[in-house]
């Protein structure tokens, strides 16, 4: 029987994993906090990186990620010259897999029985690009890092 | 040592080829997922293989289910942004003894590659 989740709780946990990853791979310290509940349409410019997940609960996390910030992941991650849009993507999906993975990681030990697994993650970039969650709880989240805002979308929907 | 990388991120790949570079370890081969990396590995045959756990078309734990009923004495870490209990657990009964979260320093790397290099 797995203990019930507040919802508070999962998105914590996302808080925290993103925190953590930021100040892991750039050294950097960031401040974040819920900037309210999620909206069911959520419109983002610049690079998003989502990242699905399914287990005892499943949901969506959905990162934008200012341009400057993507840049410096990518050099963070490896990259030796200014990023490609397709190297930037694929900085921002490793960087959406390592907040998923650390996030669910912490509610699966906290949670245990949970077996909450993230899906390879996705990116896009562009303008005005617009994404739904229906059918969920979802919660909004703006953190501030030394490289721009980042806004965190975490939608999550409760296995019968 | 001959390493096989597998991971669907570039980025990830190219991170453990330079954590290689000068190192006792050789990447002789990339995969982008399972599928790929079964294939490779009984192309290969390498020493040891550093795997991802969530990948497109086969996730890592199916390829090292995959790779060790062809190789029993296969060598994975098991290098992902994952690592809570139940999943190393999961790992630890298909027989894959090692693993390193992402994201992981060079030296971690080399590290864990050491240790299971002898083990």
């Amino acid at each position: 029987m797995v203990e019930r989740y507040q919802f508070s709780e999962i998105v914590d946990a996302f808080v925290d994993a993103a925190k953590e990853v930021v100040t892991q791979i750039l050294g950097v310290e960031v401040v974040g906090q819920q900037d309210g509940a999620g909206d069911a349409l959520i419109t983002f410019d610049g690079v998003v990186a989502v990242v699905g997940f399914s287990g005892a609960f499943s949901g969506r996390l959905l990162l934008g990620i200012p341009e400057p910030l993507s840049v410096a992941l990518f050099h963070a991650l490896g990259g030796e010259t200014l990023p490609s849009p397709d190297e930037e993507l694929f900085a921002a999906s490793e960087f959406g897999n390592l907040v998923s993975g650390h996030a669910l990681t912490s509610i699966n030990n906290r949670f245990p029985g949970s077996n909450a697994r993230p899906s390879p993650p996705s990116a896009f970039l562009g303008k005005r690009m617009v994404f739904f969650n229906f059918g969920t709880t979802g919660s909004r989240v703006i953190l501030a890092t030394p490289y721009g805002d980042m806004r965190m979308d975490i939608a999550f929907k409760e296995e019968p | 040592m001959r390493v096989l990388v597998v991971d669907d991120s570039p980025l990830v790949r190219n991170m453990v080829k330079k954590a290689c570079l000068g190192s006792a370890f050789e990447v002789v081969g990339e995969a982008r997922n399972g599928e790929e990396a079964v294939a490779l590995y009984r192309e290969l045959l390498p020493d040891i293989v550093t795997l991802d756990v969530t990948m497109p078309v086969k996730d890592g734990l199916s390829a090292a289910k995959e790779i060790l009923a062809f190789d029993p004495h296969a060598r994975i870490l098991l290098l992902s942004a994952m690592g809570d209990e139940e999943l190393l657990a999961e790992a630890r009964t298909l027989g894959i003894m090692s693993s390193l979260q992402k994201p992981f320093t060079p030296q971690a790397l080399l590290s864990a590659l050491q240790d299971l290099s002898r083990g």
